[in-house]
């Protein structure tokens, strides 16, 4: 059970840290925009 | 009464020292193989020659030196600022070799720099460097930014103790696991398997682009490496710039800010403690800091109104933000755009973003995250006890993994880093104003070799002055092991003198 549970999170822990990486680049993106319009 | 070092002192220097080259000289056979496969058989030569002599001068420590004694704080202290000026005299062997440094001390400028994770390079012809060089180059990166003596822990140091004073030295002092030959191995699985998932990224982007899938799949693991572990350097000698591709950039963007993330941070979040990102003091500092100092970049570019559409403030403005930010030094713009275009304003945003750089114990350098977030929490605990009534306890916690109560000795203990650095980064502006450079161009050189950023607003070339090069060089050491390895090394050395 554990063999099988570990490389999931792993992979969903992957997403969440590439979701957290989006996540900064899309608020820099706002303030791109709040600077060009 | 300073007490001069002893021989047993001595000798568990040497013998750990010996093992620490031992383990780089082995990874000097990978550029040897690429060379033999790619065809290039005298860069393999170079490296063969550069494999011999650091094989021998390890073995000839180990032997000499040969100790069961487990290392003291002060030895391990010692073998790791000493490993890492071996490290760049023995990784400046194949680069001098190569005929594409003028000297045997650029060559040792860019080792150092490749080592420490900065970026600044005084490569010549860049463009025409042999692939296993240029594999090198990034290799080196890739090793320092694990750090040259998790190399060894995973490989060669047994006893958890000598290994722990080690791994302290070598500024990582969270350990993950309570074993610290099992968190060396942890760091080694999340950087290996975000090296096969960057490359394989990159390669692809690199195809779409046009590049031949070789030739592909090679830029992509020299920029995963370059990128995960901060480091900056490119096989191109225009950088990131020479792929001219949004998707590249944005993919290189995603490494350089998990890079900048916290190993401790890492393995929770791939055990399933998923929430831990969004209520970390790391991640949630870095997430302020950057849109704080982008907000001053993007206000200083709208001022001058060279890029003039918001897509171009985000690839010029934002690449070049969290290049420093995360202690990078990648860069989509040339070098000499930072003086020439942008305005002082802009420049203090990246500035400020280099001095502040990633999480501890991750690739990056500069003052970090943690010790941000605990200045400020600080600063709200002070502010608190003015405003409360005077009987009132005032407590302060911050979330690091579990819930933390802020001491007196973690403000000390942070603000004298904060404080070191700051000094770091003023005392090479002012060799830089020596020098005869502006205060605003010396600043953000100085910030960039100090904090391991690697940005260059185009005082690093071979044409520096040599008293600059060697500057940027100690500031790239010190900033990398955070002083306290480099202090004791002097305190050594000084009680070698003085002592009695």
């Amino acid at each position: 059970m554990i063999k099988v549970k570990l490389p999931f999170n792993i992979v969903l822990g992957i997403f969440t840290e590439i979701l957290y990486a989006f996540a900064i680049m899309l608020a820099a993106f706002l303030i791109c925009f709040l600077f060009k319009y | 009464m300073i007490v001069k070092p002893t021989l047993q002192d001595l000798k568990a220097i040497g013998f750990y020292l010996g093992k620490i080259i031992l383990g780089l000289a082995l990874t000097m056979i990978i550029p040897i193989l690429i060379g033999l496969f790619a065809k290039e058989f005298n860069p393999a030569l170079d490296f063969l020659i550069s494999l011999e002599i650091s094989l021998i001068i390890g073995l000839i420590l180990v032997k000499v030196c040969y100790t069961e004694r487990e290392l003291n704080w002060m030895q391990g202290m010692i073998v790791v600022s000493l490993s890492w000026v071996v490290a760049m005299f023995l990784g400046a062997i194949p680069m001098y070799l190569s005929g594409h440094w003028l000297s045997y001390s650029d060559a040792c400028f860019d080792s150092m720099s490749g080592f420490a994770t900065t970026g600044l390079t005084l490569v010549q012809d860049l463009d025409h460097l042999s692939l296993a060089h240029n594999l090198w180059r990034h290799l080196i990166m890739f090793i320092g930014g694990q750090g040259i003596v998790i190399i060894a822990l995973s490989f060669f140091v047994k006893g958890a103790s000598g290994a722990f004073k080690l791994y302290v030295g070598e500024a990582r002092d969270e350990k993950i696991m309570p074993n610290v030959v099992n968190t060396a191995r942890f760091i080694w699985l999340v950087s290996i398997v975000y090296l096969v998932l960057g490359t394989l990224s990159l390669g692809i982007v690199g195809v779409l682009e046009g590049l031949r899938p070789a030739s592909a799949l090679f830029h992509g693991a020299c920029i995963f490496m370059a990128a995960f572990d901060t480091g900056g350097f490119a096989p191109q000698s225009q950088n990131i710039l020479y792929y001219h591709s949004f998707v590249f950039e944005i993919v290189t963007i995603v490494l350089i800010i998990l890079g900048a993330i916290n190993f401790k941070l890492h393995y929770h979040i791939w055990m399933g403690n998923r929430k831990e990102i969004r209520r970390n003091l790391e991640s949630v500092t870095f997430f302020i800091t950057v849109i704080t100092a982008f907000s001053i970049t993007a206000m200083g570019l709208a001022q001058t109104g060279i890029y003039s559409k918001a897509v171009l403030l985000f690839r010029k403005g934002f690449y070049q933000l969290i290049s420093a930010h995360t202690g990078t030094g990648f860069q989509t713009i040339y070098a000499q755009q930072f003086t020439s275009e942008w305005n002082h304003l802009a420049l203090v945003g990246i500035i400020v973003a280099m001095g502040l750089g990633g999480a501890v114990c991750s690739t990056t350098g500069a003052i970090k995250m943690l010790r941000i977030g605990i200045i400020f929490k600080a600063f709200v605990e002070d502010i608190k006890r003015i405003m409360l009534p005077e009987r009132a306890i005032v407590v302060q916690k911050f979330h690091h993994i579990k819930e933390v109560f802020l001491e007196d000795k973690q403000v000390r203990s942070a603000l004298l880093i904060t404080l070191a650095f700051l000094i770091l980064y003023g005392i090479g502006a002012g060799v830089g104003m020596f020098f005869g450079y502006p205060f605003a161009n010396a600043l953000f050189e100085s910030t960039s070799a100090a904090a391991n950023v690697g940005l260059s607003c185009g005082i690093t070339s071979p044409s520096m002055p040599a008293g600059l090069k060697l500057t940027y060089i100690l500031q790239m050491w010190a900033g990398r092991l955070e002083f306290m390895s480099v202090f004791t090394l002097i305190g050594f050395l000084i009680t070698a003198v003085k002592g009695k």
